[in-house]
């Protein structure tokens, strides 16, 4: 079955501002679904800021298929510490495989102040960025809008997770800007 | 309105910070509802540790626990359903609060996101 790869590029065009939304499904009616679902919201960083280039939904599309991902994986987004960072590469796991839920996102901001309002997040502002595929196997369910932090941080990002173990393939890491 | 939970002992699996949670291991945390109440926002729970602990020299031992989300409510756990909750560790003084669930007076320190479920 033709790989299908949905990019959100007219939404990107009308709003602007770059973004990524990039799901890549083996069923065309699936992605256009997702495109539905991941297109209607900018959680990228302030405007102007450019928090990710253009032309990064190809670019991740091309590493997805340079890191030999399998067809009908998708690509999500989280901010981290280093600690779970070195943990998540070290394991090949989402979170390093910590028990508990696995929060993430389609579009996490490199602006480490936005990601922590857009994603609704306590404590210490995240260091980088990693953005990674799981398999088509992997229940993902949302997305869903963040709801505020405990902290004032008002979320409104999109929000995605998993309960079980999440295997994944590191596509990228960047560091956020504070 | 008060649902019956007082005295309740719940385990809460916590997601969210990574540091708070390397900081115990991520093993689930045993606490006892102190007080319940349930409103049109889904309610709130005042539990304390059964084992406190000091993450970054602050003592954690009372928490207040709010639904993540808007369409479920701590009366969940009066049936066995888990509920996903914003965990916020409070003062022992807010005890004595006029309303100890209120965390308007919050504005930073220890909190997490976490699983809450009844034993």
């Amino acid at each position: 079955m033709a790989l299908a790869i949905v990019v959100g590029a007219a939404w990107l065009l009308t709003a602007g501002v770059p973004g990524i939304v990039v799901a890549t499904y083996a069923a065309a009616p699936k992605a256009a679904a997702i495109l539905e679902s991941v297109t209607s919201e900018y959680s990228g960083g302030p405007v102007g800021a450019s928090p990710v280039p253009l032309g990064a939904a190809a670019q991740a599309a091309e590493e997805l298929a340079a890191r030999g991902a399998p067809s009908g994986s998708r690509v999500f987004e989280r901010v981290v510490s280093r600690a779970e960072l070195e943990a998540t590469q070290s394991s090949g796991v989402l979170r390093g495989g910590r028990s508990g839920r696995n929060f993430f996102t389609n579009n996490a901001s490199l602006d480490a102040k936005w990601a922590q309002q857009r994603l609704g997040l306590d404590g210490p502002l995240r260091d980088f960025r990693i953005r990674f595929s799981v398999a088509d196997d992997i229940k993902v369910s949302g997305p869903g809008r963040v709801p505020g932090g405990q902290s004032g941080t008002p979320g409104g990002g999109r929000e995605f997770f998993t309960d079980d173990l999440t295997p994944i393939d590191i596509l990228r890491v960047d560091p956020l800007r504070r | 309105m008060t649902i019956r939970l007082k005295g309740k002992t719940l385990l809460i699996k916590l997601s969210d910070p990574w540091d708070l949670g390397e900081s115990f291991g991520w093993q689930p945390l045993s606490a006892v509802v102190v007080a319940a109440k349930v409103d049109d926002k889904g309610g709130a729970l005042l539990v304390r540790m059964k084992s406190p602990f000091i993450y970054k020299d602050v003592r954690c031992e009372y928490f207040v626990a709010v639904p993540r989300y808007d369409n479920s409510s701590v009366a969940g756990l009066a049936v066995g359903r888990p509920v996903l909750c914003a965990i916020t560790r409070v003062p022992e003084d807010r005890l004595e609060a006029e309303d100890p669930f209120d965390l308007s007076w919050w504005r930073g320190g220890v909190a997490g996101i976490g699983e809450v479920a009844t034993e």
